[in-house]
């Protein structure tokens, strides 16, 4: 019985390498890997408001700084937009919608406007960059 | 003996489930993550409901909250930019531009990057955005 255990193999391979090893894969691979998904949102080119076709029905989104906005120069909620773009395309379904954010108006606060009417009109949207309005 | 072999093999049975664990977080940051390269320029992308998918190939350019532009590891100036651009309409118009621009920049440099593409020629424009 003795001799059975003393014969049981008496070392195994060392771990500690393999260990840290590991760590060290571990830690690279937690620096280097991003966990974030990217998509993307394709913008038609901005255009001036010259521009604008009048023969067609179109609707002006407007953006001020503080992120507020406007639905054909009257003052509405944000949860008021679609409800207001589904109105216009009901009248008129190739109605165009112009977002017009103020030059300091941040990227994101466009980027809401945009994802909101996307889901009304995902083909009827353009931007509109006004150059002679300068508002406080 | 028999007691010094004994507690050999309790060390090394110890370590199996760290062993294990940590094996099992590797193979979950190897499927899971995305490799990204280290940018130049500091920017959060704005976040969207939108889950179209970046194109394999495109020109990537980079827009952080101050309004500095970066392509290919490097600043570069309006001037720069527009000369890339103009570069790549000559060399491909339908290489789509994409646009990994910061979520509080103002729209005035949104605006001023967008009138260069235009110009150059390009139609397809996209913008970086954080899927929500």
């Amino acid at each position: 019985m003795q001799i059975a255990e003393v014969r049981k193999p008496r070392s195994l391979i060392s771990l500690t390498p393999l260990i840290d090893v590991v760590f060290i894969l571990l830690v690279f691979f937690m620096l280097v890997t991003d966990f974030a998904r990217f998509s993307t949102v394709s913008l038609s080119v901005a255009q001036d408001e010259s521009a604008v076709d009048t023969r067609q029905t179109s609707s002006i989104v407007q953006i001020s700084r503080t992120g507020e906005l406007r639905f054909d120069h009257e003052e509405i909620r944000f949860s008021q937009l679609t409800v207001h773009a589904k109105e216009k395309l009901s009248a008129n379904e190739n109605h165009i919608f112009f977002i017009q954010p103020d030059d300091q108006t941040h990227l994101q606060e466009t980027v809401f406007v945009l994802d909101e009417l996307v889901q009304v009109a995902p083909e009827n949207i353009s931007f509109l960059r006004d150059l002679a309005k300068d508002t406080p | 003996m028999t007691l010094t072999e004994s507690r050999k093999t309790q060390e090394f049975e110890s370590v199996l489930p760290l062993i294990n664990v940590i094996f099992l977080l590797l193979i979950f940051l190897i499927i899971g993550g995305i490799f990204t390269k280290p940018e130049l320029l500091d920017v959060h992308p704005p976040e969207s409901i939108s889950d179209r998918q970046s194109p394999d190939e495109a020109i990537q350019i980079l827009l952080d909250k101050e309004g500095e532009l970066s392509h290919d590891g490097k600043i570069i100036s309006m001037d720069r930019f527009q000369q890339i651009m103009e570069q790549a309409s000559v060399n491909d118009p339908d290489l789509p531009i994409q646009v990994k621009a910061d979520h509080e920049v103002a729209m005035q440099k949104v605006f001023e990057v967008m009138e260069i593409i235009k110009h150059a020629g390009h139609d397809n424009f996209q913008l970086f955005t954080l899927k929500i």
